[in-house]
């Protein structure tokens, strides 16, 4: 009887210590920096994955061959020491570091280049689609790499910044399996040579991120990053207000003012290339009419949407292509605002003066409902009655790419940051998310031509031309471009920001002072 | 009995084929393109055209389903086109969380409703018995995500006495994987920090969890209770001399246990389903939240095996609680 007594009583001490420092009562103080996430993380291979809370441990884990600095304009070099493109614009050399290991020791030269490329479009996924152009890839020399391409695609030294085409060395062929590339292995290891390594990953509630102290830009100036994922933007709220973590990311926009206003507390803005627009139906009645979506465009809101919705977190916008990009004209910003005579005017040009019924489809995202709302009642006000139908993502994106939605609404971030990603897949007939099926030939030739050369001056001109003629034709209503926000705590140092790397945190360069 | 129990488990095998076949339309009835969804919408035609056919979606359903079934039948769950990982390996790590949030649970939910529904059939008609029947009132009406999110205001945010999310504790490491199940294992490892972390990890969600099943336990021991307090048995055991506690506990409790026990399988796939919101409000890494992610990425194989295993656990509980009657009710026998 003692001894079980003394063993219970032995039980119920430590049980209170393992409370005590369980609680974080003595928690200690940690070099590491911690970001509260809304976004889970489910595969880390750069070669598989397109989603945005995957690609921003990607990028600290891998290198590619250039990279985004500060400057939204200029592309950096990083395991790419220079490049230059033929004339033709056909192929391109790019000239590589020789000082690069990977976290197994494997040296990085032309042939692992080569390899990786090899990999990712082998692989075919998502992150493919740009690169789909690439005829050949050839190693001239130990550190110099060569693409040939089918055709001139002047986005392409942009496309190299990407995430989608970091380097894997060869050695993932180790843990390959069926013939996947090692995908299986890969979606939860690290095999980079970037700034960090993955030490452990529990998934769906913690990703720890060790610093390299040998990498070859410099090592990271914290030990640790620690990602929680914390689905749910009140508890994330609670978490960042009481410190316990550092950077908060999926705090809604109607807390943004609330949490810039607490003590120790900061809110980075800046502009982001993220645009959200109502697009039609083109090739059915009544939208394939450019005087209705005319209408449709001069009858929005979108003051309110921005005040209402945004609360103020965000600027109106003209054209796929987004503000603080090449490639637009500014002029063109702000022409379409709420002018409800000229609206009415132009449906009843259009036969439509006691106006029609329409369906908004939308998907359950963000504040995607709220937006149906206003529009539905801002169309109202020039006789189109709307019907708003929600559907779950998997079903409503099957319907936009179906040719199955008469209005509806969509928003997108760059997957390379070139007017071409925004132009091209928006307005030219062939591109998937032509979601308007919008068809002009004038347009298609002005894409084409844009894309086929590599001079920036002449791109841009073209742009900018294309930009006036989808503002006429309207092919789909541009609502706001989003501003850019990442709360964190004071004490957070070194942040810098490029909207061509959104979702990406420079955590390299990062440090905490506390 | 070994009989019945052996019967018992091959009705599964029909059971689960069942669940499958309807499991897989259901899934693949809801319209939309995994491999758009994997490829992204920005994705080429003809790289999603590619990825349909490596994963072979091409294929009519009916080969498509005798494909999953033969590797279902060498104990394969297939690929998660989310993860790219295997579907059971994925399902071994998110299980024991899921697992463990449950039996915390069902155990709050017991424990809480014998308790209460007790208190309240001994004291009826009186201010406890009307309280409680209020808080379990309030316990199946108050939805769960709301109540989570107060619980963290209250207890994480002004009070700093309970963490507001995850299992373990940020800067501490997640003890040794023995079972996958926290408590457990860092007891097994005598890792006190880390018992201590995963134990006040479990509160918030485990009480939030419970509740509304812990409101039905206590009404139907109250009710059941009643029903048993005034029958002759309990009268005579009065009349012997027997003092009140050992006559509720012994005559009346035990007799009244066996619809609680019977609503326990229930509750356990009540408490199963409630997962999938409690681990979204506390991000607990389970099962709940990998078959959200997994039914908007289309990812028919975790979808599938979410399903088949979830039907295991509740059969198993079925049984289990079948089996149990012969020991709460001598009259049942099973042949």
């Amino acid at each position: 009887m003692e001894k079980r007594m003394r063993f219970w009583g032995v039980f119920v001490m430590a049980m209170m210590v393992g409370l005590l420092v369980g609680g974080g009562t003595l928690a200690q103080e940690h070099n590491a920096i911690v970001l509260g996430t809304s976004e889970g993380q489910d595969n880390l291979d750069p070669h598989v994955t397109t989603m945005n809370s995957n690609m921003r441990h990607i990028y600290l884990i891998y290198d590619g061959l250039c990279q985004f600095g500060s400057d939204p304009s200029t592309v950096d070099p990083m395991l790419a020491t220079s490049w230059e493109a033929s004339d033709d614009g056909l192929s391109w050399i790019f000239q590589l570091r020789d000082d690069v290991y990977f976290e197994d020791g494997t040296h990085f030269d032309s042939s692992v280049a080569k390899f990786s490329f090899e990999r990712l479009l082998g692989i075919g996924g998502g992150p493919s689609s740009p690169f789909q152009v690439m005829k050949e890839i050839l190693t001239p020399g130990p550190y110099t790499l060569k693409f040939v391409l089918k055709e001139p695609f002047g986005p392409f030294i942009w496309t190299m910044c990407s995430v989608f085409c970091r380097i894997v060395p060869p050695s993932v062929m180790e843990h390959e399996k069926d013939g996947d590339w090692g995908q299986a292995w890969l979606a939860d290891h690290s095999l980079g040579s970037g700034p960090f390594t993955l030490k452990s990953w529990e998934k769906g509630q913690r990703l720890i991120l060790e610093a390299k102290k040998d990498y070859w830009g410099g090592a990271p100036k914290v030990d640790e990053i620690i990602v929680r994922t914390i689905m749910e933007p009140a508890t994330l709220k609670m978490e960042l207000l009481a410190g316990t973590i550092d950077i908060a990311e999926g705090i809604l926009v109607e807390d943004l003012d609330e949490v810039a206003a607490a003590e120790g507390v900061k809110v980075f803005k800046g502009p982001s290339f993220h645009i959200n627009y109502l697009y039609f139906d083109t090739q059915k009645p009544p939208f394939d009419d450019a005087r209705v979506r005319k209408a449709v465009a001069y009858a929005v809101d979108y003051d309110a949407l921005i005040e209402a919705i945004m609360e103020g977190w965000a600027v109106p916008h003209e054209g796929p292509v987004p503000i603080g990009m090449w490639g637009r004209d500014e002029r063109l910003d702000g022409l379409y605002t709420r002018h409800l005579p000229l609206a009415q005017q132009l449906l009843a040009e259009a036969g439509y003066a006691n106006g029609f019924t329409t369906t908004f489809t939308l998907a359950p995202i963000g504040n995607w409902a709220q937006i149906a709302t206003i529009v539905q009642s801002n169309l109202a006000d020039i006789g189109i009655t709307v019907k708003i139908e929600q559907y779950s993502w998997p079903t409503y994106i099957a319907k936009a790419l179906g040719h199955e939605v008469e209005l509806g609404i969509i928003g997108i971030t760059p997957d390379y940051p070139d007017p071409d990603m925004f132009a091209w897949m928006l307005c030219h007939s062939t591109a998937e998310l032509n979601l308007s099926y919008y068809h002009s030939e004038e347009i298609d030739r002005v894409l084409d031509e844009a894309r086929s050369i590599t001079d920036q001056d002449e791109r841009d001109k073209l742009y900018r031309q294309f930009h006036w003629m989808q503002h006429e034709l309207v092919p789909a209503v541009y609502l706001y471009q989003d501003l850019f926000r990442l709360p964190m705590r004071s004490w957070v140092k070194g942040y810098y920001y490029n909207p061509n790397m959104q979702p990406l945190i420079p955590f390299h360069a990062m440090w905490v002072e506390k | 009995m070994f009989t019945y129990l052996v019967r018992r488990v091959f009705l599964l095998i029909p059971v689960l084929f069942g669940i499958s076949v309807l499991a897989f339309l259901i899934a693949n009835l809801i319209p939309g393109d995994p491999a758009r969804l994997q490829a992204g919408p920005n994705a080429s035609r003809k790289v999603v055209e590619g990825l349909r056919e490596k994963l072979g979606l091409n294929d009519p359903l009916y080969v498509q389903y005798t494909r999953y079934l033969s590797r279902l039948l060498r104990g394969d769950l297939g690929i998660s086109l989310r993860t790219k990982r295997s579907v059971l390996e994925d399902l071994k790590t998110r299980f024991p969380a899921t697992f463990e949030l449950t039996i915390i649970a069902l155990l709050f939910s017991a424990i809480g409703g014998i308790l209460i529904g007790t208190l309240a059939a001994v004291k009826h008609d009186t201010v406890i018995d009307h309280t409680s029947r209020v808080l379990a009132l309030a316990g199946v009406a108050v939805p769960a995500f709301w109540l989570g999110i107060m619980l963290q205001l209250v207890f994480f945010f002004h009070l700093r006495l309970l963490p507001s999310s995850g299992r373990i504790g940020q800067f501490i490491s997640s003890p040794g994987h023995i079972t996958g199940l926290y408590v457990f294992d860092s007891l097994i490892a005598g890792n006190w920090v880390a018992l201590g972390s995963s134990l006040l990890h479990l509160v918030m969600p485990a009480v939030t969890l419970s509740l509304g099943t812990l409101a039905l336990v206590s009404r139907t021991v109250r009710a059941s209770m009643l029903d048993t307090m005034f029958l002759d048995y309990v009268q005579t055991a009065r009349s012997k001399g027997l003092r009140e506690r050992v006559v509720t506990v012994k005559h009346v409790l035990r007799n009244a246990l066996v619809p609680v026990v019977t609503m326990s399988g229930m509750t356990l796939a009540v408490l199963l389903g409630g997962t999938v919101l409690i681990e979204t409000v506390f991000t607990w890494p389970g099962m709940g939240l990998y078959v959200v992610d997994s039914i908007f990425a289309l990812d028919f194989p975790a979808i599938m095996g979410f399903t088949l295993l979830a039907a295991v656990i509740v059969q198993t509980m079925n049984l289990l609680v079948d089996v149990s009657y012969v020991f709460l009710d001598p009259r049942i026998r099973y042949g």
